[in-house]
C-alpha cells in the first residue's frame, strides 16, 4: 500500500515515523527500515511517498497521529496505479524506451532511487528499491496508463 | 576557452541581412544551427518558430516560461523553447546578450496608433505579410521570443522596457530540434528606447548540424572588456560523466548536484566522510615587483606582514569608502611574491589601477587559466590525501603538520600540485591547485583513492547549504561594493593598525557605527527562508533586516539563515521574526545568534 504526505513539516513527521535515517535522505531516493516494513521515499523538501506491507493496518493510525497538529496532508493516492517487477527482469529494458527527465538518469540507476519519466510521452515515476527479498523495479503511473504501460511492459504486475 | 561565433570564415548555409523596419520567413532542417546577429549593437529581433509538418504547432512562450521555471530559457539545462504542445522547437546553445523579452507581442499597429503614429510599420504586420506564403493566417499581434528586447517586470507587476543590452555583434545561436518554420524581424520600433530610437539591420545564419557549438552564455569582465564565453575547467569532462545538472558560475560549468546522488546526500558525505568540489572558476593572481607587499597591504584588508612563506590570509579587497570589491585569500609565496585567489577577474584591473595612482612598480599576472583548483574537504580528506601526496622536502613539513591557513607544494603521483590548508565548508579540508591537463588524472587518482573512504563529488547546492552552516560569505548575497568587512560579518580580517589601508578612515567610522551587522538566525519552525526576506522586531510591524541567505540545516535539524540587521537587534539571544508568504501573514520567530551554528569555534577546520 501506499501512502503520501507532504507540507512544510513533511520532514517533521518523516522523522516522527522513521527516526533521525529520514533526515540523511536526499530527494529522490528512498530507505527501507530495518524491519522491512516501510519504505521511504522523499520527493522533495517536505514530501514523502511510504510503502507499507499490506497487512500493516495499525499504520494509517500512526500517520494520522504523526500529522495531527503539523501542516502537511497525507492521503492514499487514488489515482497513482503501482506497477512492480523484479529489477533484473526490466531494468535492461527500462533504460531502452524510457526517456528521463533531465538531469535525471536511468543508466546505472542504483538500489533505493527514483526518478520521473516518460515512455511514448505516457509519464511515470520508476523507483529501485529492495522490498521483503526482492530487488524490485516499481513505476507509479496514472491509473488511466496501466493499460498503455503494460503494452510496453507486459512483464510488471499491478500490486494496487 | 570557447571561441565567440563572430568571424566569416566558418561557412554557413544561409546567410541573410534582414533590412531594418522588416522581417523574413524561412526554413531550418533538426539539428541546424540559427545565429541571430545583432549587427550594430541595440537592436531587438523577435522570433516566430512553427513545427514545418504540422503550422498549428507553434512556439509558446507561456509554455516556455511554465516548463522551465524561468521568464526566459537561459544556456544549459533549462535552454529549451516548447511549443504549445509541450514539445521543444529550438534550444538556444549560445547567447551573447543575455537579456531578451517573452512577456510581450512582438510589437503591433496598435501600439503605434495608439501612441500617435497610425500606419506605422510592426513586427506584428511585417510576420503576417511573410508567414503569408506558407498559409499562415494574419494575427493582430504575434506572441514572440523577442530577442535583444529589454523588459523588465517590477515588483507591483509594471512592465517597462528600456535600450537594449545587446551590442554590435550580440547573438544568439539556436538549435532546431525538428523541422521549421522560422521568422525573425529587424524590429520598426523608433519611437521609445528599445532600440535606441534608431533601427538597424538583423544577421540571421543557418550552420549545418555538423558543427557541434559548445553551449555557452558571454560575459564581460570589465564594461568595455571583450565577451568571453563559459568554459570547461580542467576536471568538467570527469563532472560530466556523474552528472547532467550542470548550470553557468562565474564562467565556468559548475555541478549543481550529481545524479544518483543529490543534495543531501552530497552535503552528509562532507560532513561525515569526504567529497570533491571544482572551485576553478575562482580567480587567481600573481602579484610580483618591488612594491608587491605595500600594494596588498594598502588594497587587502588583512596585514600581511604577519605572513611568512607558506603561509596565507583570508580577507577582503576594499574600495575608496571602504566597500568589499571581493572577498579571498593572499598566498605568500616569497618576498614581494603573492598569489590572491578571489571571485572576480575585475581584481586585476583595481589591484592595478591603485599600484598606478601610488606610483608602484607591481607586476599583475592573471594564472586563472593556468591553475584549476579540486576541493578535498570532510573529515577524512587528510586520510585520502596522506595516500597519494608527497611534499616537497623544502617544506619541512608533512600534510598532518600543514596548518590551517597553510600551503605546500608536491606531488600527487606524477602531478605537480600546491595544497592549501583552506576550504568553504567549515570541515577540514584541502584546496589542491595543479596546471588544467592535469585535471582529468586528479580527479580518477583521488576518486580511486577515495573510494573506499566513501569519497564522493559535491555539487554547489550542497556547498551552498554548508556555507551557510559556517557562517561564509557568499558576493552578492552577504556582501558588495556598499558593503563594509563590519556589515559583512568579516570585520576581524581589517587590520586598522597597518600604516596604510584604503578607506582607513572611513572604516575607522563604520566600525564605530555599523549601519547593520550580520548575525546568524535559527527559526523556530519548518518555513525555510530566502533571500531577501524581510526581518521584524517582535510583534512590530516595521522591519530591522533582512535575509541574506537561508537553507534548512541538516546540522542544527532546523532551517537557519545569515541576516543582516541594525545593531540594536543583531545581539546574541535577541528574539525577531522573519517574514514569511507577503511578509505579514506568516511571522515565524527566530532567535539571533552567531553566524555558524556548525562548530562555532572552528575546530574542526583547525583540527
Amino acid at each position: 500500500m501506499l501512502w503520501d504526505f507532504a507540507g512544510v513539516d513533511g520532514l517533521a513527521v518523516a522523522m516522527t515515523l522513521f527516526g533521525q535515517p529520514v533526515q540523511k535522505l536526499a530527494v529522490w531516493r528512498s530507505l527501507v527500515t530495518p524491519d522491512s516494513n516501510y519504505a521511504i521515499l522523499r520527493l522533495c523538501q517536505g514530501n514523502f511517498r511510504i510503502r507499507t506491507i499490506n497487512n500493516d493496518l495499525d499504520f494509517p493510525r500512526k500517520l494520522a497521529q504523526a500529522c495531527s497538529n503539523q501542516r502537511v496532508w497525507y492521503d492514499q493516492l487514488t489515482y497513482v496505479a503501482e506497477m512492480s517487477c523484479p529489477s533484473d527482469v526490466m531494468l535492461h529494458r527500462l533504460e531502452q524506451i524510457a526517456l528521463p527527465k533531465p538531469p535525471f538518469r536511468l543508466q546505472n540507476l542504483p538500489l533505493n532511487a527514483a526518478l520521473p519519466a516518460r515512455i511514448n510521452g505516457t509519464a511515470m515515476l520508476i523507483w529501485r528499491y529492495f522490498w521483503q527479498g526482492t530487488d524490485l523495479v516499481q513505476l507509479h503511473c496514472a491509473q488511466g496508463d496501466v493499460q498503455k504501460i503494460r503494452v510496453c511492459l507486459p512483464d510488471f504486475s499491478t500490486m494496487a | 576557452m570557447p571561441a565567440l561565433l563572430i568571424d566569416d570564415t566558418l561557412p554557413a548555409l544561409w546567410d541573410c541581412t534582414i533590412a531594418p523596419r522588416t522581417a523574413i520567413a524561412y526554413t531550418v532542417r533538426a539539428g541546424q544551427y540559427i545565429q541571430i546577429i545583432d549587427v550594430k549593437g541595440q537592436q531587438c529581433s523577435d522570433f516566430l518558430a512553427f513545427a514545418l509538418d504540422d503550422l498549428t504547432e507553434e512556439l509558446d512562450s507561456t509554455v516556455t516560461r511554465t516548463l522551465n521555471g524561468l521568464a526566459v530559457p537561459q544556456v544549459g539545462l533549462h535552454g529549451k523553447y516548447f511549443s504549445n504542445k509541450f514539445r521543444p522547437l529550438v534550444e538556444v546553445i549560445q547567447d551573447t546578450c543575455g537579456k531578451h523579452d517573452s512577456f510581450l507581442l512582438a510589437c503591433t499597429a496598435k501600439y503605434y496608433e495608439d501612441a500617435g503614429y497610425p500606419g506605422h510599420p510592426s513586427c506584428s504586420e511585417n510576420f503576417n505579410l511573410v508567414l503569408a506564403e506558407y498559409g499562415i493566417a494574419p494575427r493582430r499581434g504575434w506572441s514572440a521570443i523577442n530577442f535583444f528586447f529589454n523588459t523588465a517586470v517590477s515588483a507591483d507587476g509594471t512592465v517597462s522596457l528600456g535600450e537594449s543590452w545587446s551590442r554590435a555583434g550580440d547573438y544568439v545561436l539556436l538549435q532546431a530540434k525538428q523541422d521549421l518554420l522560422c521568422a525573425s524581424s529587424a524590429c520598426p520600433d523608433d519611437i521609445d528606447p528599445a532600440n535606441g530610437w534608431k533601427p538597424t539591420e538583423i544577421r540571421v545564419r543557418i550552420f549545418t548540424p555538423e558543427h557541434h557549438f559548445p553551449k555557452a552564455i558571454a560575459y564581460r569582465p570589465l564594461p568595455h572588456a571583450p565577451a568571453k564565453l563559459t568554459q570547461d575547467s580542467a576536471f568538467t569532462s570527469s563532472i560530466r560523466q556523474l552528472t547532467d545538472d550542470l548550470a553557468e558560475y562565474n564562467g565556468f560549468w559548475v555541478p549543481h548536484s550529481f545524479a544518483h546522488l543529490g543534495v543531501e546526500a552530497e552535503y552528509w558525505a562532507l560532513r561525515e566522510r569526504a567529497v570533491l568540489i571544482d572551485l576553478s572558476a575562482l580567480r587567481k593572481f600573481d602579484i610580483t615587483g618591488r612594491d608587491a607587499f605595500d600594494l596588498l597591504q594598502y588594497a587587502f584588508s588583512r596585514d600581511i606582514s604577519k605572513l611568512a612563506v607558506g603561509q596565507s590570509a583570508y580577507g577582503c579587497l576594499l574600495n575608496y569608502h571602504g566597500g568589499i570589491v571581493d572577498d579571498g585569500i593572499v598566498f605568500c609565496l616569497g618576498e614581494n611574491t603573492y598569489r590572491y585567489v578571489g571571485n572576480c577577474e575585475r581584481d586585476q584591473w583595481w589591484l592595478e589601477k591603485l599600484a598606478r595612482e601610488q606610483g608602484w612598480q607591481v607586476h599583475i599576472a592573471d594564472i586563472s587559466d593556468r591553475l584549476h583548483n579540486l576541493a578535498l574537504q570532510g573529515p577524512y580528506s587528510r586520510a585520502i590525501l596522506e595516500q597519494v601526496l608527497d611534499l616537497d622536502p623544502q617544506w619541512q613539513t608533512s600534510l598532518p603538520e600543514l596548518g590551517y591557513f597553510r600551503f605546500a607544494t608536491g606531488k600527487i603521483k606524477h602531478i605537480p600540485v600546491l595544497v592549501s590548508r583552506t576550504g568553504y565548508t567549515g570541515e577540514l579540508g584541502y584546496e589542491l591547485f595543479i596546471a588544467p591537463e592535469y585535471g582529468a588524472d586528479l580527479w580518477q587518482i583521488l576518486t580511486a583513492v577515495g573510494k573506499k573512504f566513501g569519497l564522493t563529488p559535491m555539487g554547489m547546492l550542497a556547498l551552498e547549504r554548508a556555507r551557510i552552516e559556517a557562517g561564509l560569505l557568499s558576493a552578492g548575497r552577504e556582501f558588495d561594493d556598499l558593503t563594509s568587512p563590519y556589515e559583512a560579518g568579516i570585520g576581524w580580517t581589517v587590520a586598522l593598525k597597518k600604516e596604510r589601508l584604503i578607506a582607513k578612515d572611513s572604516l575607522l567610522k563604520l566600525k564605530e557605527r555599523p549601519p547593520k551587522l550580520t548575525v546568524g538566525l535559527v527559526l523556530e519552525s519548518n518555513d525555510i527562508p530566502c533571500h531577501c526576506q524581510p526581518v521584524y522586531a517582535q510583534g512590530e510591524a516595521w522591519r530591522v533586516g533582512v535575509i541574506t541567505s537561508g537553507t534548512f540545516s541538516p546540522y542544527c535539524d532546523r532551517p537557519i539563515a545569515l541576516a543582516q540587521l541594525k545593531p540594536e537587534y543583531a545581539v546574541l539571544g535577541t528574539r525577531v521574526e522573519v517574514g514569511f508568504i507577503d511578509g505579514k501573514q506568516r511571522r515565524i520567530p527566530a532567535t539571533v545568534g552567531v553566524m555558524s551554528p556548525y562548530d562555532p569555534e572552528k575546530l574542526k577546520v583547525r583540527g
